[in-house]
């Protein structure tokens, strides 16, 4: 065996008898299977070496139930909150004020009652109809007291809803 | 008992409490796939990226991967993903920072010289023939093995060795 047949074979896993008794003979040979061996050593040895490994980084998974999560809580607050801060316009009924009618000297007419309306900022819980309810008509008759020059003789004017105006 | 009974071998159901957790496959392969990484790729850093994403790759095939020897797997991933790194970037040599040799014997100062040419050394190597003397020679696979993580036939992992081992000599003679 030649000395190049030799050092291809003592590279492999597992030399040939004819390698080794070839490295038995030559020096150089000899000298490159040392090294080969030494080599194989150093590699060996690596695995030995503890290497200082990063902390695994779990990654982070999606969660599915976050996303029901999230449309809950906006639906809440959809519907929650203008229900919270709703603006109601409250118009109060009129009042009407008795009539009194002189007949000679009649009283200057009831000054008008302005419409007032009111602006209320308030949470509620319920709704409300937004009108009171209507008052209800009166069912005794309406009397109407006339003064005269004497101040013996009054009139009093009695206004039946139902079956019309009779006087006294 | 006639030959015409049917013998049923006795049936082990896995279930998920049967296979070790990913914590416990991390534990025990975490330094083979960092190392090995680290010698394909030369760099630390590198190495680390490597075996985070081999890891993260575990965690989302466990179902697939055989738990009670997941070697294999793991070399073939960790190898996959070196050589998608390699293409990104060209191996660097990194300076490795030995620590001081003991004082001792003479061997043990030659083997840390060694150790550090032949690391020096793998980066000069093809990529296919640093792979398979990397698995075969740092990491102490049989031929065999080393054929099915690649994806070859055993006679091209032999002469991938073989020619590896050969331009290491090479190295390190020169540099002695």
């Amino acid at each position: 065996m030649t000395c190049q047949e030799c050092r291809i074979e003592l590279f492999e896993d597992t030399p040939g008898r004819d390698a080794l008794v070839h490295v038995g003979e030559c020096e150089a040979c000899r000298e490159l299977a040392r090294e080969i061996q030494a080599n194989a050593e150093a590699l060996a040895a690596l695995r030995g070496e503890e290497l200082v490994a990063r902390p695994f980084v779990h990654p982070r998974r999606p969660k599915p139930w976050i996303w029901g999560l999230a449309a809950a809580a906006a639906l809440v607050l959809g519907i929650g909150l203008p229900r919270l801060f709703r603006t109601e316009v409250v118009v109060e009924p009129e009042v009407t004020p008795p009539v009194e009618v002189a007949q000679e000297e009649p009283a200057p007419p009831a000054p008008e009652t302005p419409k007032r309306t009111q602006v209320v900022l308030r949470a509620k819980a319920r709704p409300r109809p937004a009108v009171a309810p209507p008052v209800e008509e009166p069912t005794q008759p309406l009397m109407v007291k006339m003064l005269t020059s004497d101040p013996d003789v009054v009139i009093y004017w009695l206004i039946d809803p139902v079956e019309g105006e009779k006087a006294i | 008992m006639s030959t015409g009974d049917l013998v049923l071998a006795p049936f082990r159901s896995e279930t998920l409490e049967d296979r070790p957790s990913f914590e416990a496959l991390m534990a025990a392969h975490q330094q083979r796939v960092l190392r090995t990484a680290y010698r394909l790729l030369g760099r630390m850093e590198d190495a680390q990226d490597v075996t985070q994403e081999v890891f993260l790759r575990l965690l989302q095939h466990l179902h697939r991967v055989d738990a009670d020897d997941p070697k294999a797997w793991l070399y073939r991933v960790t190898v996959n993903v070196c050589n998608d790194h390699h293409r990104r970037r060209r191996p660097v040599l990194e300076a490795v920072d030995l620590p001081d040799p003991a004082p001792g014997p003479q061997h043990a100062l030659e083997l840390e010289d060694r150790k550090q040419l032949l690391t020096q050394g793998l980066a000069t190597l093809p990529e296919r023939e640093r792979t398979a003397v990397v698995l075969r020679d740092i990491e102490g696979l049989p031929t065999r093995e080393v054929a099915g993580i690649l994806g070859v036939e055993e006679v091209t992992v032999r002469s991938q060795i073989s020619k590896a081992r050969m331009r290491l000599a090479d190295y390190v003679r020169t540099r002695k």
